[in-house]
């Protein structure tokens, strides 16, 4: 590296780390959470320094695009504030609305397509740039396609309802046990518990992966155990611990191979390029990128 | 420049700071208001695309208003969780930026935490998966159900007309490719050769979407004869860009004469799940569909 090139990182390292701080400091607990989950997006993405670089100098050009945008729409929105609130009303009713009021939204949004249609192409131009020049084809590929995380999205909601049902299931058992637990003797209670478990645990996680099976019928059976234990005041004082544990046992929230692969989906993507807050993460985390 | 006129300045500059900073304390009010005012016509227009009944609207806003305050209280404890592990989230976030590993111990209180979050969320959601069930079994036409693709994935119904609307842009683009093709022969023509054969090209593209003869044909025939004649003349720069938007108007002249949806205007109003998801969790839908029920209840009155 030549030492002009150090003198730069160091800079930016320096300028990083007191930003930051800075930016720490005055985070709020939802700005927090947001930046972790873009740093997270940034570190799933696996970038190279040179990569860090080249997308931050495309990032900064669509943050040049996005602020003209944003300041000709706050423009407009305070201007068309009565033609708005016409419009609205009109809705509303179910009426046409006033023409003064869509000739003033007329004009205005014509100002405002004239930016759009200035801007636009250049942040079209930047993306394409991104995803050509900058990510590799792995990196790409690892982008889900829209309309199969919509699939996937319905496929796991469905294995959630099944589980969910599974987890009913499991607690009427329960149930059942804690309110006759006079009548069931200690031997029966014994066999009916091995009975119920496996069931209920092959219902909820299939028969392919045997050691999880095994490990989710100990666990029932585990908590069955403790359940008969307990006396009525207890139990009535644990319900809703015991719903929580059965639900911990039988919907245990499992990154799926597809969710761990994919970076995003490729509509995420692009609204990730256009977050302001990207950049500065990114400014943040370039001197700790690996050069290769 | 004389101490006076320096003190002027000086008054004129600070005076000008305290009214510039007033007039962006009251635009930047102005601007949400704005912006507000737009939110709530957005979600109008979503209202009167999917044509509720009052009844449905009084229904769906009932049952929102139900499920909304059912959900804040978990989205609250969310946030109280989250916001207690701040400290947590700074050494995460601060990982993340250095790309260092947590150590296990800070592991296992993120992930405590994190579980403690996900209970509320996943309750949250179940709530609305829940209510959502019964927003398209009961409230909903199967019309109104159609405008959300995604929701009906799972349905033979949806998945058939999923299926049409990928058949339809296949088929879209099939003929802008026809028509790109088209228009790129003609452009390579130099005069004499159009003269000799575009009438004769322009029978042939009409021929393939209008059934001849009949008015409509010879119409539609002479207008393509007559975008020929413009798309000859336009420079090959200016063509670069307007190709695209050429080949659609072209497409939708030769759709329109064959009683077709022309093409810019055939996309039928559709909602995503995520996008169904929050029009139906937005504050402000509840008040705006009772609002608009009331409207078309007191049109009915009137009618009495």
């Amino acid at each position: 590296m030549s030492r002009s090139a150090r003198w730069v990182l160091w800079g930016l390292f320096l300028g990083a780390v007191w930003g930051g701080a800075i930016a720490e400091e005055a985070l709020t607990p939802e700005q927090l959470q947001e930046d972790i989950r873009l740093l997270q997006a940034i570190q799933k993405l696996n970038l190279t320094r040179q990569q860090g670089l080249d997308l931050l100098a495309h990032l900064e050009k669509i943050g040049q695009s996005q602020a003209t945008i944003q300041a000709q729409e706050a423009l407009a929105y305070a201007s068309l504030r009565e033609a708005l609130a016409a419009l609205k009303e009109a809705l509303l009713q179910g009426v046409p609305p006033p023409a003064l009021a869509l000739r003033k939204m007329d004009l205005e949004l014509g100002t405002l397509q004239k930016v759009y249609d200035r801007e636009n192409p250049r942040l079209e131009k930047e993306i394409r740039l991104i995803f050509q020049e900058v990510l590799t084809a792995e990196q790409r590929q690892r982008l889900e396609p829209d309309q199969a995380k919509q699939e996937r999205l319905a496929r796991e909601r469905q294995e959630r309802k099944r589980r969910e049902q599974v987890r009913l299931e499991a607690f009427t058992v329960i149930e059942k046990w804690v309110r006759n637990k006079e009548n069931v003797s200690d031997v029966t209670f014994q066999q009916q518990r091995q009975e119920k478990a496996t069931p209920l645990a092959i219902e909820a996680v299939g028969q392919q992966d045997m050691a999880q099976l095994n490990q989710v019928t100990s666990e029932l059976v585990e908590l069955f155990d403790y359940c008969r234990k307990l006396d009525d005041r207890q139990y009535l004082a644990q319900r809703e611990a015991i719903q929580k544990q059965l639900q911990t046992i039988l919907q245990p929230r499992v990154e799926s191979p597809e969710e761990a692969y994919y970076i995003m989906s490729e509509s995420e993507f692009l609204e990730f390029l256009r977050q302001p807050r990207v950049a500065q993460l990114l400014r943040e985390r370039l001197p700790y990128l690996p050069s290769e | 420049m004389s101490i006076p006129s320096r003190l002027c300045l000086i008054a004129l500059a600070l005076l000008g700071t305290a009214l510039g900073g007033r007039t962006a304390e009251v635009s930047e009010k102005e601007v949400a208001q704005g912006r507000s005012l737009w939110h709530d016509i957005e979600l109008l227009t979503i209202i009167s695309r999917f044509q509720f009944t009052p009844e449905q609207m009084h229904q769906l806003a009932g049952v929102l208003q139900q499920l909304q305050s059912q959900m804040q209280p978990l989205r609250d404890q969310e946030k109280t969780v989250l916001a207690q592990a701040q400290d947590l989230y700074l050494i995460q976030r601060a990982a993340l930026i250095q790309g260092l590993q947590l150590t296990p111990e800070v592991q296992q209180k993120l992930q405590a935490v994190e579980q403690q979050a996900r209970r509320y969320r996943d309750e949250a959601e179940s709530l609305y998966e829940t209510v959502l069930d019964q927003i398209t079994a009961n409230i909903l036409s199967p019309e109104q159900n159609q405008m959300i693709v995604a929701a009906l994935q799972n349905t033979r119904a949806g998945q058939a007309w999923l299926r049409y609307q990928m058949e339809q842009q296949q088929l879209m683009e099939r003929q802008l490719e026809y028509c790109r093709q088209v228009l790129q022969t003609v452009r390579s023509w130099d005069q004499i050769t159009f003269m000799q054969r575009a009438p004769l090209a322009a029978e042939e593209v009409t021929a393939e979407f209008v059934s001849s003869p009949s008015p409509a044909f010879q119409a539609c025939r002479d207008e393509v004869y007559r975008f020929f004649g413009n798309v000859i003349g336009i420079p090959p720069r200016q063509w670069e860009s307007q190709e695209y938007e050429l080949c659609l108007r072209l497409l939708n002249l030769l759709r329109s004469a064959a009683g077709q949806t022309a093409a810019a205007v055939q996309s039928p109003f559709t909602l995503s799940a995520e996008e169904f998801k929050r029009f139906l969790l937005d504050p402000a839908t509840p008040p705006l569909l009772q609002a608009r029920a009331d409207y078309l209840m007191a049109g009915r009155e009137g009618l009495r």
